[in-house]
């Protein structure tokens, strides 16, 4: 027998550890980074496709040029695809919170109201929210989604004009509210993730925060808030990823007119550019986040 | 003026609080019913369409009860979309695919978090990207690996990524195993390693068996997002026979075509109706599954 190295039970659980991840690490080589580094060549080509396989043409920057020079819709799209995320993402984000707050605590009907606010999780990820949206906006009895339509007679914006609100936070309010179906059906999974963080926070905390004579509100600053963080990041980036890549999005739907048309390479540039700046937004808040993580975590 | 004093067993403090506990509870309900009414708002609007007659459709007087009302659009739009076909489409392909995705993924999320190992970190990340990057992104250059690959148009564009866990989301679904799994104490499967069983054997006879709440909270969320899932289906499936998510996709437009051809004008309505059957599934399965999914939620603890 050859003298073998005799491995110590931490090396072989290590091994273990990777033995079980192997597949899923195959898995994204073969269906995740590859098929990114081909798209990023793509948007640097012009493509050309024959049945059954795909001829690539490297056309250097030719592809962005066109589409930031040439083409001065890309940017106005680009511009309203980014004031989507900055109105979208803190109105779900605050809601949910709110939401998920209200949904933990204890109180009568608490079982069915939960169940009503999963509905949206069940039904509005994808395909029934998009059509749902046409359908109102197609039919006969003009029906729109908008707020000052659905809540009766009561007409939202000019309850908040009445209201002497600075401008900029009057006209943010009423692109909410105009989009308030879209928003509210978005915020399902964030309000199940909420409720999952809320319930990690151990009591104990909140039994001192009282015995030492904290307010409710105070307790949220300083108990929940800073507890959330974690979860917060997580509902933060899984929003931004829905408002990002949802099939209304101004910059999306350019897209996929180009790749309609069949200008894969185009089509590719204009997704890319777009994602190359939403992954440095998202580097941001994290970042700002990982601040918080550092001070609170 | 006579001036109020509180009766002295009672003081003011017990009375602000009490007062303070009772305005939450109201601004409580308050807000979640309206809420609520705004989620509910689109399923009533739905259901009241499909089911209007035509002469109750155009009138724009009605706007939820019908004068007369018709349940032959459920059956019309049936049959004119071929949801028989495509149902049994969607369970054969999405729903095997969401089956082996839950199980699949539950060993990477496991290995993430129980082991140390060098690749962890990178993993890890690697993990984070994968939760990030829209498929968009890059789903020419997939479908062209599918091609590679021989499965383009196959039910394996589904299977294949998910049996090696990356298919609908499973960024999502691995992350959420790895939380539940950083939570739940190891004394157990560390003992079962002492005494000589495989970290198979351990995962299976052990980890497994308790982990029946995440696997609940995890199967709810992976079949409704296969399910809804039509982006794959419509760029991979090049014959007729396409999931239901696919169809109710391309049928506003159909919808409208065939209305114009027949002389329909209330062709949304034949969408509403088709709407309420395509959601009609999934809510009887949640009502079914709903008690022991929202408490399930309560229980996974996934804290990001």
């Amino acid at each position: 027998m050859k003298n073998k190295k005799i491995k110590g039970i931490e090396s072989l659980k290590s091994r273990y550890g990777f033995l079980f991840t192997l597949p899923w690490l195959i898995g994204v080589a073969v269906f995740f980074i590859l098929p990114i580094i081909q798209s990023a060549i793509y948007s640097f080509s012009s493509l050309s496709i024959e049945p059954g396989r795909v001829l690539v043409d490297w056309v250097g920057l030719k592809n962005y040029n066109f589409i930031l020079n040439e083409n001065p819709q890309y940017i106005n799209n680009l511009g309203a695809g980014l004031k989507n995320i900055f109105i979208q993402v803190p109105f779900i984000l605050i809601l949910s919170l709110i939401l998920g707050i209200l949904l933990n605590n204890e109180f009568k009907g608490r079982m069915i109201y939960r169940s009503l606010y999963f509905l949206p999780v069940i039904i509005a990820s994808g395909v029934v929210l998009n059509l749902f949206l046409e359908a109102s906006q197609g039919d006969s009895t003009e029906i729109a989604t908008s707020a000052s339509v659905s809540f009766g007679m009561i007409d939202f914006s000019s309850v908040l004009e009445g209201l002497n609100l600075p401008s900029s936070i009057l006209k943010y309010l009423t692109i909410a509210l105009d989009n308030i179906f879209l928003l509210i059906w978005q915020s399902g999974i964030q309000i199940v993730l909420i409720i999952a963080g809320l319930q990690t926070i151990p009591d104990l905390l909140y039994e001192v925060a009282h015995v030492e004579g904290a307010t409710k509100w105070e307790q949220f600053w300083f108990i929940t808030l800073p507890m959330m963080i974690r979860t917060m990041l997580l509902v933060v980036i899984f929003t931004l990823v829905e408002v990002v890549t949802i099939n209304t999005n101004p910059v999306m739907e350019q897209g996929y007119a180009y790749f309609g048309n069949i200008e894969y390479g185009v089509g590719s540039a204009v997704l890319w550019f777009y994602f190359v700046i939403v992954g440095l937004v998202i580097a941001a808040v994290m970042f700002i986040f990982s601040k918080f993580l550092k001070k609170w975590g | 003026m006579k001036k109020f004093t509180l009766p002295k067993k009672i003081d003011k403090h017990t009375v602000k609080k009490a007062s303070y506990s009772f305005g939450i509870s109201v601004f409580r309900y308050l807000f979640l019913s309206l809420v609520g009414f705004v989620i509910l708002y689109p399923l009533f609007y739905m259901i009241s369409n499909s089911i209007k007659s035509q002469d109750d459709f155009l009138n724009i007087a009605r706007i939820w009860l019908p004068a007369y009302w018709t349940m032959d659009r459920f059956k019309e739009v049936w049959e004119i979309a071929q949801f028989g076909p495509a149902f049994v489409k969607t369970l054969s392909i999405q729903i095997v695919s969401a089956a082996i995705e839950v199980f699949m993924c539950s060993f990477a999320g496991y290995g993430l978090a129980r082991y140390n190992f060098k690749l962890k970190k990178f993993e890890s990340v690697l993990l984070i990207l994968l939760l990030l990057v829209p498929i968009q992104m890059y789903s020419l250059s997939l479908s062209v690996t599918y091609r590679n690959l021989g499965i383009f148009d196959t039910p394996f564009v589904y299977y294949l990524p998910s049996l090696f866990g990356v298919g609908v989301r499973g960024g999502m679904i691995i992350f959420i195993y790895r939380q539940f799994y950083e939570g739940l104490p190891k004394e157990l499967e560390e003992a079962a390693f002492v005494d000589g069983a495989g970290p198979l054997k351990t995962y299976f006879k052990i980890a497994l068996p308790s982990s029946g709440v995440v696997i609940l909270t995890v199967s709810v969320l992976s079949f409704i997002w296969h399910w809804n899932e039509n982006y794959i289906a419509d760029l991979c499936f090049m014959s007729d026979g396409r999931p239901l998510a696919s169809v109710m996709a391309a049928l506003p437009t159909y919808l409208q075509m065939l209305g114009m051809f027949l002389g329909k004008p209330e062709y949304p309505a034949y969408v509403c109706a088709a709407c309420v059957i395509y959601v009609a599934i999934p809510l009887v399965l949640y009502a079914i599954f709903q008690r022991k999914f929202v408490r399930s939620i309560d229980r996974v603890g996934i804290t990001g």
